[in-house]
């Protein structure tokens, strides 16, 4: 047992509410998204319909909405500490992970025992973490230029043209669905084989006692038992 | 050679056929309706079928010259269907046709001096059915010594109007799906390329509907005008809305009422047939409007899922209906690298099950490693601190309590 503390201060009341509404929406939209695909339960076709329009465009404002609050709320750079900074600077490259993205690898495919420092997302992490809301912009992209009410909008009627129709546009936005669903296995397994606590701080801001790391000398200078 | 028929005065050629005035306003209201407007505009179409070329004393009919390309001669037996005004009256009465391979009474070298004297006089309209072959030198569709792709050139260039009917005209269709041999395309990319600005109106279709070129030529012939088209130069009123935006088994959609088999009683409810692949909502046509047959019946209407026929952008060969649209009755088109062929769904599947099936491996490493219980002890100092340590990222004390050592 080697993790560091669990802190509220990595992951402000706003994320902890952002990634709740991630979570909700991207389920649904995958959920009505298959039955939009292909009817396999009928009768919850109108609904899927609208719920995923709804979840989708709730999605990318929540997409928009957190991207713009990292530049006004305060995060933790790394993990086990309580210190914090502008959250945008949390998703640029840190000190505390140069270096650090052949020991991840390394560590991730068992070429590497012990576990390597870094910032509060590891480089591998990190880079996953900024695909999505490439990705989301994707996805509302080739979802609106599906929709019929926006279909014929030039910008997306454009797109439309350029990928070769409509059932092309269709394709790319179901492989793009199983991006979000391998993504969501990989950071599901990652966030939890090592421990739950990643998770009860994410969902339910429950804080964890363990080793303290100080972002200014880059490395683990204690521990914090939180009366563990 | 007389390249010119010529008619009646108006009222009286319509008496002679035993046609009253009201029968008369009848036409004008479904010829007002096939043009895409209202029943409403029946009085001007009137006026404009009064003293157009038929209701002038001793008008000219309007020159139509009708090419056959890489074609079935579809599209042409669709047209012989045409409802009302029926062909034989839009053929004699409404336009002259003064060449079409197909049609034509005469054949070999009269017809092609016709054709030459109506391209020499001007004025006139080119229905081209059927892809543009471009391999081979355009030698495929070589007729009277001259290759195919100069007959096409040569006769849209001093055209009104080209119109390109039906799909393979609009961008290749059936010619040009995969591998498309004969480098099939469709005649506006085909004139772009050759330089010819002649207008294009592209009517896709498998076939073109008939009343969808009666609607063209009463625009063009009877009201003078080309019709409003859209961003691929089909007619608005015809393609800007999808077939499933129309169509009459969208309640059925609505309610989540579907077929999920042919035979079974769904289908007999007349269900909506979206499961069995059905490219309504993704093909832009008013077959579920104007309908076929005259009128009686259409693909979905008959219980067959559209198909998506009309699918056609002009300047995308690669973009033709039997491309996009196979196997018919899967939701997704199949995919194709080099000579392997696969459905999207199914690909997307095997790569999530191995990343799956992966993890699972990867868990059990966990297990194995000890890491399960909050990951591995941390390392002690970064490896590339251990090696630069005149660059050292952390600032690394002795004394401080060191991570994973309890």
């Amino acid at each position: 047992m080697a993790h560091l503390a669990h802190y509220r201060e990595a992951h402000p009341m706003p994320f902890v509410i952002t990634h709740w509404i991630n979570l909700v929406c991207m389920i649904l939209l995958i959920i009505t998204g298959f039955s939009i695909h292909f009817p396999f339960w009928p009768m919850f076709m109108g609904v899927a319909r609208g719920v995923h329009v709804f979840c989708g465009a709730i999605l990318l404002i929540n997409c928009i909405v957190r991207v713009i609050m990292a530049f006004f709320v305060k995060s933790s750079p790394t993990g086990g500490t309580r210190a914090q900074v502008a959250d945008f600077k949390t998703w640029l490259p840190q000190t505390d992970n140069r270096h650090q993205l052949g020991a991840w690898i390394k560590y991730y495919l068992f070429l590497k025992k012990d576990h390597p420092l870094g910032a509060k997302l590891g480089v591998p992490q990190k880079i996953s973490y900024l695909l999505i809301p490439i990705l989301i912009l994707v996805m509302a992209y080739t979802g609106f230029a599906l929709w019929a009410p926006t279909m014929d909008l030039g910008f997306f009627s454009a797109g439309t043209n350029l990928v070769g129709g409509l059932m092309s546009m269709r394709i790319i936005h179901y492989f793009m669905m199983y991006v979000f669903i391998v993504f969501m296995f990989i950071h599901i397994y990652l966030a939890n084989i090592e421990g739950i606590s990643p998770t009860l701080l994410m969902f339910f801001w429950k804080e964890h006692g363990g080793l303290v790391y100080d972002p200014e000398k880059h490395t683990i200078v204690g521990e914090d038992r939180m009366e563990h | 050679m007389e390249t010119e028929a010529t008619v009646s005065e108006f009222q009286e050629m319509l008496s002679e056929r035993g046609v009253t005035r009201r029968d008369f306003m009848k036409l004008c209201g479904a010829v007002a309706v096939a043009a895409g407007l209202t029943e409403l505009a029946a009085p001007q179409v009137a006026q404009a079928l009064e003293s157009s070329v038929i209701g002038a004393t001793k008008g000219n009919l309007y020159p139509v010259i009708w090419i056959e390309g890489a074609s079935c001669t579809g599209c042409t037996e669709s047209f012989a269907q045409a409802d009302a005004p029926d062909p034989a009256t839009v053929v004699l009465e409404m336009i002259s046709l003064n060449y079409c391979e197909t049609l034509s009474a005469a054949a070999g070298w009269s017809m092609e001096e016709a054709k030459e004297q109506t391209i020499e006089a001007g004025n006139y309209i080119l229905v081209y059915e059927g892809g543009v072959l471009k391999n081979w030198g355009g030698q495929a569709l070589r007729v009277a010594n001259e290759t195919g792709t100069d007959i096409l050139v040569h006769a849209a260039e001093k055209a009104n109007a080209v119109v390109a009917l039906g799909s393979c005209a609009v961008n290749g269709g059936w010619m040009a799906a995969h591998p498309n041999p004969s480098n099939a395309l469709g005649v506006q990319q085909y004139l772009k390329e050759a330089g010819v600005e002649t207008p294009v109106i592209n009517v896709p279709g498998c076939p073109a509907n008939p009343e969808w070129l009666v609607a063209i030529l009463v625009d063009v012939v009877l009201m003078q005008r080309l019709p409003a088209l859209n961003g691929e130069n089909k007619p608005s009123v015809i393609y800007d809305q999808t077939i499933h935006d129309n169509c009459q088994r969208r309640g059925h959609f609505e309610n989540g009422e579907f077929v999920y088999e042919f035979g079974s009683p769904e289908e007999a409810m007349g269900y909506c047939l979206y499961p069995l692949g059905c490219r309504g909502p993704q093909t832009k046509s008013n077959c579920g409007i104007v309908r076929w047959n005259h009128r009686r019946s259409w693909c979905v209407e008959s219980g067959a899922p559209c198909i998506g026929c009309c699918e056609a952008n002009p300047m995308n060969p690669g973009q033709n209906w039997v491309e996009v649209n196979t196997p018919f009755y899967k939701r997704h088109r199949d995919l194709r690298v080099g000579d392997f062929v696969f459905q999207p769904g199914t690909v997307a599947l095997i790569v999530t099950a191995v990343v799956a099936g992966a993890l699972i491996v990867h868990g059990f490493g966990m297990k194995v490693s000890g890491r399960m219980d909050g990951g591995a002890d941390f390392e002690k100092k970064r490896a590339w601190d251990a090696k630069h340590p005149d660059k050292s990222i952390g600032k690394y004390d002795d004394d401080d309590a060191k991570g994973g050592q309890e």
